[in-house]
């Protein structure tokens, strides 16, 4: 367990020759929006974050934002242009990722073709020295006994009674081993470092492949698994060392859909057995929704919203993040901010308005928003199809089950609603339907700029959320 | 369904049929022609082996007869004269080119393993420039660089060394480009990171995970080394002169030159033999490791 923090953490990608500068500048320009400098494409910009300890942070965002770049960097694979990091108080800008007490999940898996599944998870016991818990060596040792009394057992009804007795004598070594670790957690120590013995890391590895479900493919090479197979392996691989932190990039994205859930329900009991700082990268706003306790959502190197899943997904700081946030995707209107004696309504082009419940317009009023076009985000579930308001033909309607997701056309674009199939699934293809929505719904965002969400246009977003979590961690002391 | 019984229908028609007999006689004479070129291919390889096998059989006197192609008797003759001629001494030739041919073949392998793994693996300044030239060197033949070779091991006094056959064997710039081409094709990146992690020092990275990835290159260059320096005969005879120092080919190349005038002829054919046989053991014990190293590059792609 750790606390993770980077601090204004910059990545460079420096050009590689100096005569294809100039092509490289052209190339990196058309392919994405990073910012290109004197120095190179920047990936990562000035990325400030605290991770607390035990947390599970899920970096998300489009290809190519930077959250694997960032993810590389805390392991020590990718080097750090500008900015700090410390895991557990230690600056590593340095330091080798081995020296890190970090592990990691790779989205390829990257096993060890020409070792079993044990050796692979055994491979990182066998290098370093490894923190032992006083705990875990009294349960093995424990074990141990176990396992030689019933030895002694067979020895003795075999007639071998001068084996046996030496054997005795191994438990009452191990049983006062057991004493010692007792009395030193007694003195509040928890664990030591030392390099596990043979059986001990037997042991480990046994434990850590029943918690995964993988005991019986043991004895079996990488590629004679299934993908889901392996992923458990690979987290086995990272999860029998202990580390401070587990990093994890994409490990789910080459599983199919219906593996991917399992898996995905597979780490959130994972996490509650193991209490270790999960940093989790991935594209998919389902899995970030689902496991993190913090999302970090990304795009072109830059943060752009940090917070709770339910955060981000009710109060969104900008139209990117509406828009990545929440399957099917938001709902954008071209319309109007008006006020009146302080009171704020959106009206669409199409000429529906609808007047802002009065927690929206303080937050307008507090940030001295004036009357102007925006864009107004609704999100698929909040559409109503009650016969008054916007009117639209349906285009395409895709039956999902419970519901059914109804592609309208309003003016020169689609929109997406949803319509709940209560007992009968109703055809709605080609029908022509009224739409409304209402003013708490309504996420109203700037037209200039970044598309900034005009409910919190001035907020110093980040400055705020670090003050909050100071406040709570007070609090908390 | 459609499909099926349009080829039924064709297949019915007359007309079809003797289309089929006539695709079918065409075929079999293909059949024919490739067997026969590659029973000629078959021929040409193994005829001389034959002729090295009878001619070992033979001794001296039937030897300077006609060539009839049929063993005689005079194996064990042969094989006791050729183990205890005065001039040579067989078994220390052996030795000695099996000492030099075995650890040329690992120090071959493993350094330009080692070498083409810090290529593929690391992103260091001049990565590319070094590639090119290790390659260029592939272009300069041994021969340009082998007086000035000689004229160093003779100023270190060097010569009659083995080692000094053995160390050369470091630089190989084409086993290189295999290696290579070979962890192009099979590492990935991921793995060797993954390592890093899992906290493996960089040569325990190579040795560990590494090394047992390129099996198969290093089965199939190992091989080619061996074989290379088992069959050398320009440096060795250029290198060694004490006669205990002497290798196979250069005890070879004195008997045969010796064998017109003087020397059993069928003592010349049994060393040959003699030469021969580990090379043909170490191929039929890992021939198919060789084919699988060969190939993999191409299939896994």
């Amino acid at each position: 367990m750790a606390e993770v923090i980077l601090k204004d953490v910059v990545k460079i990608y420096p050009y590689s020759e100096k005569k294809e500068k100039r092509k490289a500048k052209d190339v990196a320009a058309k392919k994405t929006n990073l910012q290109i400098t004197e120095k190179g494409v920047v990936a990562v910009q000035n990325f400030n974050l605290t991770i607390k300890d035990g947390e599970f942070v899920v970096l998300v965002g489009p290809s190519g934002c930077g959250k694997s770049t960032t993810l590389r960097m805390v392991a020590g694979l990718e080097d750090i242009s500008e900015g700090e990091l410390y895991i557990n108080g230690m600056l590593c800008n340095s330091i080798e990722p081995k020296e890190r007490d970090i592990a990691m999940v790779f989205q390829s898996y990257a096993l060890y073709p020409h070792m079993t599944v044990y050796k692979n998870m055994e491979y990182p016991l066998t290098i370093l020295k490894q923190k032992i818990p006083y705990r875990f060596e009294i349960e093995f040792l424990t074990e141990r006994n176990a396992a030689i009394a019933t030895k002694i057992e067979e020895l003795k009804a075999a007639g071998k009674a001068a084996k046996a007795t030496k054997l005795e004598e191994s438990i009452k070594a191990n049983n006062a081993r057991i004493e010692e670790c007792k009395a030193k957690i007694a003195t509040g120590e928890i664990d030591y470092v030392a390099k596990m013995s043979r059986a001990m890391r037997k042991y480990k590895v046994q434990k850590v492949a029943e918690m995964l479900n993988i005991t019986e493919y043991l004895d079996r090479k990488p590629k004679a698994l299934s993908g889901g197979q392996r992923q458990r392996v690979a987290i086995g691989r990272a999860i029998v060392r202990n580390p401070n932190v587990l990093l994890m990039d994409e490990p789910l994205s080459n599983l199919d859909a219906k593996l991917r859930n399992e898996m995905r329900a597979e780490i959130i009991k994972l996490r509650k057995k193991i209490s270790t700082t999960f940093i989790y990268v991935t594209h998919d706003q389902i899995e970030a929704m689902t496991l993190g306790d913090r999302i970090v959502v990304m795009k072109d190197g830059f943060i752009q919203q940090i917070g709770t899943p339910q955060d981000v997904y009710d109060h969104p700081r900008n139209k990117f993040v509406s828009g990545f946030i929440g399957t099917p995707k938001m709902n954008y209107f071209d319309g109007h901010l008006s006020v009146k004696d302080g009171k704020y309504s959106v009206t669409t082009a199409n000429g529906f308005t609808v007047a802002l419940p009065e927690e929206k317009n303080e937050r307008l009023r507090a940030n001295q928003i004036g009357e102007q076009d925006v864009t107004i985000g609704v999100r698929p579930g909040h559409i109503k199809l009650n016969g008054k308001g916007i009117e639209g033909q349906v285009t395409v309607s895709e039956l999902m089950g419970d519901s059914t997701h109804l592609h309208i056309s309003v003016g020169d674009h689609d929109i997406i609603a949803i319509a709940h199939n209560e007992g009968v699934c109703q055809d709605y293809s080609g029908k022509v339907l009224k739409i409304s929505f209402e003013g708490q719904c309504v996420h109203v965002f700037s037209k200039e700029g970044q598309e900034k969400n005009l409910e919190y246009f001035n907020e110093n977003y980040h400055k705020r959320h670090e003050e909050a979590e100071a406040k709570e961690q007070k609090t908390t002391k | 369904m459609e499909n099926t019984n349009n080829v039924a229908a064709v297949k019915s028609k007359p007309q079809g049929n003797s289309k089929n007999t006539a695709a079918h006689i065409r075929l079999i004479i293909e059949k024919i022609l490739v067997y026969v070129f590659l029973m000629l291919n078959v021929f040409i390889c193994l005829f001389f082996f034959y002729i090295l096998i009878v001619n070992s059989t033979m001794s001296k006197d039937e030897l300077q007869g006609v060539f009839t192609g049929i063993p005689s008797t005079h194996f064990f003759d042969n094989l006791k004269s050729a183990l205890n001629t005065a001039d040579v001494d067989l078994p220390q030739a052996t030795w000695n080119s099996f000492l030099v041919a075995a650890l040329s073949a690992i120090v071959t392998t493993y350094f330009s393993a080692l070498s083409a793994y810090a290529i593929h693996t690391y992103r260091f300044k001049g990565r590319k420039f070094i590639a090119g030239f290790i390659l260029a060197i592939m272009m300069i033949p041994s021969q340009v660089s082998s007086l000035g070779f000689l004229k160093l091991c003779n100023q270190m006094g060097a010569t009659n060394q083995l080692w000094v056959l053995i160390i050369p064997g470091v630089a190989a710039p084409a086993v290189y480009f295999y290696m290579l081409q070979y962890l192009q094709a099979t590492l990935p990146l991921d793995l060797v990171e993954a390592s890093r992690i899992d906290g493996s020092s960089e040569f325990r990275t190579f040795n560990r995970i590494v090394l047992p990835i390129m099996k198969p290159a290093l089965a199939v260059q190992g091989i080619f080394s061996f074989v290379g320096s088992w069959n050398n005969l320009y440096m060795p005879a250029l290198l060694l002169t004490d006669d205990d120092k002497k290798t196979l080919p250069v005890i070879l190349a004195n008997l045969s030159s010796k064998a017109h005038s003087q020397a059993d002829a069928g003592q010349v054919w049994m060393t040959i033999l003699i030469a021969i046989v580990p090379i043909v053991v170490v191929f039929l014990i890992l021939s198919k490791q060789i084919i699988k190293g060969v190939t993999s590059g191409s299939v896994k792609g």
